[in-house]
């Protein structure tokens, strides 16, 4: 069945998932014995240009838009590339686009690392000092943020505007210590600010309300395309199992108690994936329902993408559920992805109802 | 561009559409209506359309129709949807039987039998299910044997909807006693008001008959009423299969979109215990349906959209249907858990099913039986789309 996208999308797909394989998967199960990967994902994203997805082709990127950002996010996904992608070329990208030129280039050759606290996620305060600000507090959970050569943090500084502070950080007062997590190729580290002086050169947009915004619903859109990528992934895992492993003398594929379940779990993924490339389609063209469709695609996509893994893992039994088998990892990936921000999931899919209502009452 | 972007020829469809609808929509009162009641409100709705030439919207414009791609489809039938405007009454006759009589009948039997039925004037049903013969159609046993004139119809259907207030009938009988399933089965043209035919009502859990039996006893059918071959009867089940796929698909959508609009209006109302949008519990519940309904939405445009294989449209179709069964189920059951007995307002002491969402969440449980079960669905995913082994 078709995805409904274009042919380049499908050749991006294609490239992408070739190069991925089979060293994603390898240097996931790498990260989990806390060994170094033979192989680093994060050099074939650079090579193929992608960290430079959504940078102006004027400015050394590729000039590409949402629906591109949703097939590599998903792709990273099924591969369960430990990169970090999102922050980097989405957040990244999106954060430093038109204000600074210098740390865009470097972003989109692919020689930053980029971690990225939101706003409201921390509690920092800034205060004025001569010409620039001090900064303390912190984040406590911010991906990718111990191995990142820049940290970009939303902080209000005075009056009502959400700046973006450009932070490297081996800067004089911060710090940064990595925190338990469930997700091996996704490490989480707590950003703290002690008394952190910046000036012009690390305020890079000063009120950047709007920018955070986009960068929200860019996230979301990752957020729900990896998901599609480790459900579907899942399911693939699945099914190949079904239809090879015997058991009373046929294979348990052709039990319906096997069949049913992975036929429900490839249902969820694919209408998860519908939504996600519509939403993206939505967030390329700046519609006006393109907030609202992204939630949704975020809220169907990652319950769809558990609910596959958990199928995928009964249907391989025993032999699925052990520590060599890659089902823990992709397992691991979704659950955590469901901590991202619980109170800010939930609480925008508890607001859809009430925003639709009011439109049509 | 992808098919999630909307051209600018579908959205002036689209607007075209609307402003039509918006212009010629009936009054009508549905507070507490069971379906057979609406019966005459939709007849004279599909006229209103049909005058309009709006009736058969995707059908070739050679036939009536108005020619509408597959997007533009999507458009007018969320157009309607937006207005809650009725189904046409001769739902079957325009999304099944009508398009296959377009694909496998002679022009004789096209131009006798399209035009009264985009009218309205002639309402169509279909004789597939037997008793004992529902998701295995191949050993249906309604025969029908060879006379001068045509064939004799002996037999029985049954789930037959709209056969009460249908004039013709889209029937499979076993002409062929001696062949296999594929070469055995001829299609009919049968006339519903023709000696020998006896239509029963079936109450389903609601009270409602919405549903029938059909009796044929000794039922002629002229030469000229077989569509496609003698024996091609597989042929023709095939392709209604494909249409009805293709088009419940879309009378789901709209259905769906009408469904969440009026939940949704019905949560942000004030009640006996508040209004429930208040609660957060409702909020989490309604968000996911909200989201739920928009990933059917983004699945129909691409099913239906999908070239398939060698134009045919695949298998994957089917989780349209799977899926429109569940939901539809959740989101009336949920209506029902969240109203509380306030559900029941807009209906009256001694009616069996009083009030709309009583209507709705019994009639809901139809849903993952009728027009091919949720196990057989499945079945058919795993088997055809999944590659997996024929199941037990």
């Amino acid at each position: 069945m078709h995805g409904g996208l274009d042919e380049h999308h499908e050749l991006l797909r294609a490239g992408l998932r070739d190069a991925l394989r089979p060293g994603s998967l390898a240097a996931a199960r790498a990260l989990a014995e806390a060994a170094p990967p033979e192989r680093d994902p994060w050099d074939v994203v650079v090579a193929l240009g992608l960290a430079g997805l959504l940078v102006a082709a004027d400015a050394g990127g590729l000039g590409l838009g949402e629906v591109e950002v949703a097939v590599v996010a998903e792709e990273l996904g099924r591969g369960l590339a430990a990169v970090p992608w999102a922050g980097t070329a989405v957040a990244g990208a999106t954060l430093l686009a038109d204000v600074d030129r210098d740390r865009r280039a470097s972003l989109a050759a692919g020689a930053s690392r980029v971690a990225v606290a939101e706003p409201g996620t921390g509690e920092v305060t800034a205060t004025r000092e001569g010409a620039g600000w001090v900064l303390s507090g912190g984040h406590p959970r911010v991906v990718g943020v111990v191995d990142a050569d820049l940290v970009l943090v939303g902080v209000r500084l005075g009056g009502d505007g959400i700046a973006v502070v450009a932070l490297a950080p081996d800067r004089p007062g911060v710090t940064r210590r990595a925190v338990p997590s469930l997700d091996v190729t996704r490490p989480v580290g707590q950003l703290s600010l002690a008394d952190v002086v910046v000036g012009d050169t690390e305020v890079v947009d000063r009120d950047a309300r709007t920018t955070w915004t986009l960068v929200r619903r860019r996230l979301l859109l990752c957020a729900a395309a990896d998901a599609v990528g480790v459900g579907a992934a899942a399911v693939d895992l699945g099914v190949a199992e079904a239809r090879t492993h015997e058991q009373f003398g046929r294979p348990i594929g052709a039990y319906q108690a096997v069949a049913h379940p992975l036929a429900e779990a490839w249902a969820a993924v694919e209408r998860s994936r519908s939504l996600v490339y519509a939403a993206a389609a939505a967030l390329a063209a700046d519609r006006p329902d393109a907030a609202h469709l992204v939630t949704c695609a975020r809220a169907m996509a990652v319950p769809a993408a558990r609910q596959a893994v958990e199928t995928s893992m009964q249907v391989h039994g025993a032999t699925g559920y052990t520590w060599e088998h890659d089902l823990h990892l992709f397992l691991r990936r979704i659950r955590a992805a469901e901590h991202e921000e619980p109170s800010t999931a939930e609480a925008e899919v508890a607001a859809l109802a009430g925003a639709l209502a009011g439109r049509t009452g | 561009m992808t098919i999630f972007d909307e051209a600018p020829a579908t959205a002036a469809f689209r607007a075209e559409a609307r402003a039509w609808l918006e212009a010629n929509q009936l009054d009508h009162d549905d507070v507490g209506r069971l379906s057979t009641e609406e019966y005459p409100a939709r007849r004279a709705w599909q006229r209103r359309l049909h005058a309009g030439g709006w009736a058969g919207v995707h059908w070739p414009v050679t036939y009536g129709g108005r020619g509408a791609s597959t997007l533009e489809h999507i458009a007018f039938v969320e157009e309607c949807a937006r207005l809650q405007v009725p189904q046409p009454l001769n739902l079957i006759g325009l999304n099944i039987v009508g398009p296959t009589i377009v694909d496998l009948g002679t022009l004789e039997q096209k131009a006798r039998y399209l035009p009264p039925l985009l009218a309205a004037e002639e309402v169509w049903c279909q004789g597939f299910s037997e008793p004992g013969v529902g998701s295995d159609l191949g050993s249906l046993r309604t025969r029908a044997v060879e006379d001068d004139h045509g064939w004799v119809v002996h037999g029985q259907k049954v789930w037959t909807s709209y056969a009460e207030v249908a004039d013709r009938c889209l029937l499979l009988a076993r002409t062929d006693p001696t062949a296999g399933s594929r070469t055995a089965i001829t299609a009919l043209l049968v006339d519903m008001h023709a000696p020998g035919v006896e239509v029963r009502g079936i109450r389903h859990a609601t009270g409602e008959a919405e549903f029938n039996e059909v009796f044929l006893d000794g039922v002629h059918v002229p030469r000229e009423d077989v569509l496609g071959d003698v024996g091609g009867g597989w042929t023709v089940a095939i392709t209604t299969l494909m249409h009805e796929r293709r088009n419940l698909g879309l009378a789901f959508h709209g259905e769906t979109r009408v469904v969440l609009d009026r939940l949704l209006a019905a949560l942000d109302a004030p009640g006996p215990r508040g209004r429930p949008l208040d609660r957060v519990d409702v909020q989490r519940e309604a968000g996911r349906l909200v989201a739920e309904v928009e990933a059917f939405r983004a699945t129909v445009l691409r099913v239906l959209t999908d070239p398939g294989h060698d134009g045919r449209p695949g298998p994957e179709g089917a989780l349209l249907k799977l899926h429109w069964s569940g939901l539809n189920q959740r989101m009336t059951a949920f209506a029902w858990d969240v109203l509380g007995p306030q559900a029941l307002a807009d209906g009256a002491p001694g009616q069996p099913t009083p009030g709309r969402w009583a209507f709705e969440m019994l009639r809901s449980r139809g849903n993952t039986i009728e027009a091919g079960t949720t196990e057989i669905l499945r079945n058919l995913l795993a088997e055809r789309v999944l590659g997996l082994p024929r199941s037990r």
